[in-house]
Order: C-alpha cells, then sequence, then structure tokens
C-alpha cells in the first residue's frame, strides 16, 4: 500500500514539476505569484508583518487554493486525458490512487508556501 | 486450458444489453480477435474481464481467476490497451514506462532492462526524452503498447490498436504486435472493426452484434463455412447468351461483370468445370477460371446482413 501510494506522488510530483522543466509561461506566472503571495504582502506590511494576525491567514488560505486547485486537477484531469482508464486496469487500489494524489498535492501545496514564507522573511530580515 | 472463459455473461445499461450472454472460450497462446461494428458491446466486455464493471448476469474466469471476485488478481497477470493511449503527456517516453513499471513493482535493475528492451524493439529508444505529447500518433500507439507489455503480462487485452492509424504506422505496429507476442509467448485479446487487420494478425476470431456472439473460429473455418462462394472468369466475348446461359446454369446466384471478366457467386451446387463449359459453348473465350476465396470481411458482412433481418 505505502509503495503504491509512493508511486503514485512519484509520478504527481513528476508531472507537476515538468511544468517547470523549461522557463514558459508556467514558470512566469509560478515566480509571479509567490512574490505577489511571499513577498507583496511583507513588503506592505514591512516589520509588523511578523506579528500581524495576517500571517495566520495568509498560511492557512495559500496552501489551501494550491492544494484544492492541484486535487481538482488530479482528479479530472486523469479523467478528461484518459490516463484513468489504464490506471484502474492496473493493479493499484483506488485507495492508494487517492491517498498518493492527496499527498502530492498536499505535499505541494506545502512546498509552494514554504517558498512563499522564505521570499516573506527576506525583506524582513533586510529590516531587522 | 482456456486463457479467457465466459458463461452467459451478461451487462445491461439500464433497458441497454450491452453484452448478452456471452458464451466465450479463448485457448493460450494465440492472437484472438473480439470484432464487432460500433456498439456492439467490445469495450464493455474488456471492462468486465478485467473487473473494471460488474457482470448484471452470468460469470467469467481469466486466467482461471473469477473476474468478480479476484478481480485484483485478473489485473495483476494481465495488461490492456485501451482505445485511447491515454498517455501521461507531460512525462517523458521513458518516465511514462517507468511509471508503469514501478506501479508493477519491478526491481530498479529489472526496470531499467525493460524500459531498455522495450523502447529498442518499439524503435523508441532515441526519443526516450522526449515528452510524449509531441511524439506522432503512431509512436504513441506503440508506446502505449509497450506500457501494456512492461510487465510481462501472460494475456493483454487490446482495444482497437490500430484506431487512427495511417496504413503504413498501423502495418509497423501489426508487425511489432506479432514479433512481439512471439517472443514474450502471451495470449493477446484483440478487440477490432478493421477486418484485414483481424485475418492478418488473429489464429482465431469472435464476431459479436448488439452484445451477442454471432460466430466463433478461425478464420479458415468461418471463410471456409461461408454459404456463398464467388468464381471470377477473366477472358473474352462474354455477351448476353453467355451471361445468360450462366445465370440459368445449376448453383449460378448471380453474375456480374463486363465482356472481359465476370464475377459468378455460386453455391455448394455449382459445377466449375461445367459452368467452364457453359461459357466457352455459348461462345466465350476462357483465359483464367477461379475460385475466389471468401475474405474475413464477406463473412462478417454476411452476419451483419443476417442480424439486421432479424
Amino acid at each position: 500500500m505505502i509503495a503504491d501510494v509512493l508511486t503514485v506522488m512519484w509520478k504527481e510530483w513528476k508531472e507537476l514539476y515538468a511544468q517547470y522543466r523549461k522557463a514558459d509561461l508556467n514558470l512566469l506566472v509560478s515566480v509571479l505569484a509567490m512574490v505577489v503571495l511571499g513577498a507583496f504582502p511583507a513588503l506592505q506590511a514591512r516589520e509588523r508583518w511578523m506579528s500581524s494576525p495576517m500571517v495566520l491567514i495568509f498560511s492557512g488560505w495559500v496552501p489551501l487554493i494550491l492544494v484544492s486547485s492541484v486535487i481538482a486537477d488530479a482528479f479530472a484531469g486523469e479523467r478528461e486525458r484518459q490516463t484513468l482508464e489504464p490506471l484502474l486496469a492496473s493493479h493499484l487500489s483506488d485507495t492508494s490512487i487517492l491517498i498518493g494524489k492527496i499527498a502530492s498535492a498536499v505535499s505541494y501545496g506545502g512546498d509552494m508556501h514554504c517558498s512563499c514564507c522564505l521570499l516573506a522573511l527576506s525583506p524582513q530580515t533586510l529590516w531587522m | 486450458m482456456f486463457a479467457i472463459q465466459t458463461n452467459n455473461l451478461s451487462r445491461h445499461f439500464g433497458s441497454i444489453k450491452a453484452v448478452d450472454h456471452l458464451t466465450l472460450n479463448v485457448p493460450r497462446g494465440i492472437i484472438f480477435g473480439f470484432l464487432g461494428p460500433n456498439g456492439a458491446g467490445k469495450t464493455t466486455t474488456i471492462n468486465l474481464l478485467l473487473g473494471l464493471l460488474e457482470p448484471s448476469e452470468g460469470s467469467a474466469k481469466v486466467l482461471g481467476f473469477d473476474c468478480s471476485t479476484q478481480s485484483d488478481l485478473v489485473r495483476k497477470h494481465t495488461g490492456a490497451l485501451f482505445e485511447h493511449s491515454g498517455l501521461y503527456e507531460r512525462l517523458s517516453v521513458k518516465d511514462n514506462l517507468d511509471f508503469y513499471a514501478r506501479i508493477w513493482r519491478l526491481p530498479r535493475g529489472l526496470r531499467t532492462s525493460r524500459i531498455h528492451q522495450l523502447l529498442n524493439h518499439f524503435a523508441l529508444w532515441d526519443r526516450r526524452d522526449q515528452i510524449a505529447s509531441k511524439l506522432s500518433r503512431g509512436m504513441q500507439r506503440k508506446l502505449a503498447l509497450a506500457r501494456a507489455f512492461i510487465h510481462q503480462p501472460t494475456l493483454v487485452f487490446l482495444d482497437e490498436p490500430t484506431s487512427g492509424l495511417d496504413p503504413i504506422a498501423a502495418a509497423h505496429l501489426h508487425d511489432d504486435l506479432l514479433d512481439f507476442c512471439r517472443t514474450e509467448e502471451a495470449t493477446v485479446f484483440l478487440t477490432t472493426h478493421n477486418l484485414p487487420e483481424a485475418e492478418k494478425i488473429c489464429s482465431q476470431v469472435a464476431v459479436i452484434s448488439n452484445g451477442r456472439l454471432l460466430t466463433q473460429g478461425s478464420v479458415d473455418e468461418l471463410c471456409k463455412a461461408k454459404m456463398v462462394h464467388q468464381i471470377e472468369v477473366i477472358g473474352s466475348d462474354f455477351d448476353d447468351i453467355v451471361l445468360s446461359t450462366l445465370a440459368s446454369s445449376r448453383g449460378v446466384l448471380s453474375v456480374k461483370g463486363d465482356r472481359s471478366r465476370l464475377i459468378l457467386e455460386v453455391d455448394e451446387k455449382a459445377d466449375p468445370a461445367s459452368l467452364s463449359h457453359a461459357i466457352i459453348s455459348s461462345g466465350g473465350r476462357v483465359e483464367e477460371f477461379r475460385r475466389v476465396r471468401s475474405s474475413l470481411e464477406d463473412v462478417f458482412l454476411d452476419l451483419m446482413e443476417g442480424e439486421n433481418d432479424r
């Protein structure tokens, strides 16, 4: 079961990060999103950022938005691209596909969130 | 022992009988063609055999495993290629195979060597790092076929493997498939409505329509069993007298053609020697006189015609 979940995660991560292989529009949009979600609010709030309740809200909704959009694509996209049928015809259980997809989306959201936090912290460090 | 055995297998979607009391026996180690027009129930049968759908009635066994209660074991020992290739278009050719090799838990060393072997066999090794969406349709089909064989299954289901391919790509795929089945000693269950394709590569075929099995047997058996045969006559001076003489001869069902070539549709009562004699005695000149072998397409069209008359 764990091996199957890890296999699904491996594929999901490969697919998610395959879009960053080339410096194309996807990469530009992602960098822009990180700047807007990470650096911009921190630059606006300046030294108040570290003690602001906005940090908690920000920490909650950024990963939530990312995870929900990635999960939606993981399931609907699989059906739309007709890759679900061969996957179901393999010996992977439905549970391992589900957990693998959710786990990879959550880890992707966490990854993006960490990147945003680092971007938010860097201006703070400059002002301290 | 049979690779596939179904017993009155049925699947209904509301009032529609997608598969209707299908009883089928597929021997091991052959390429078995499952033929039928669009909507005949071919894909539903594959889904039932793989345990992806529950039968409404009847039962099926694949490699000795029950499709309803042991579907995990069925899927473990089989491979499948569906009508759509279902490749991960953002992943590379190699990663597409690597993912399925990991699903089947091939050890790392075997995984690498198997991917190398398959990509070499299907002439895709040079494109191993290319993303799947950049491949031509024929190459995508080959990659999907390689994926179906990655874990060396005993039985492979191929649903319309050459659909959408040009004749050259389809011919290459046939050769690859035949060659590969010989090497791997796998049983192949192939659905198609491409009859020349089935005639060329299948040892046995079954024809279904509206979910019901119409016939099953080897291609030769089915062609020989066809009641109406054709005789082609090449020559000259085939005028109205020759045509009317032939039309009234014993066993002749119809006469078509022009002054230099005739096609006679005859049944088993016709005697080729007396027909040839009838043409000559009516003033025609015969240069070539041969029985035309019925093709699988003729058999199929006859069956469909009979089905429409029902």
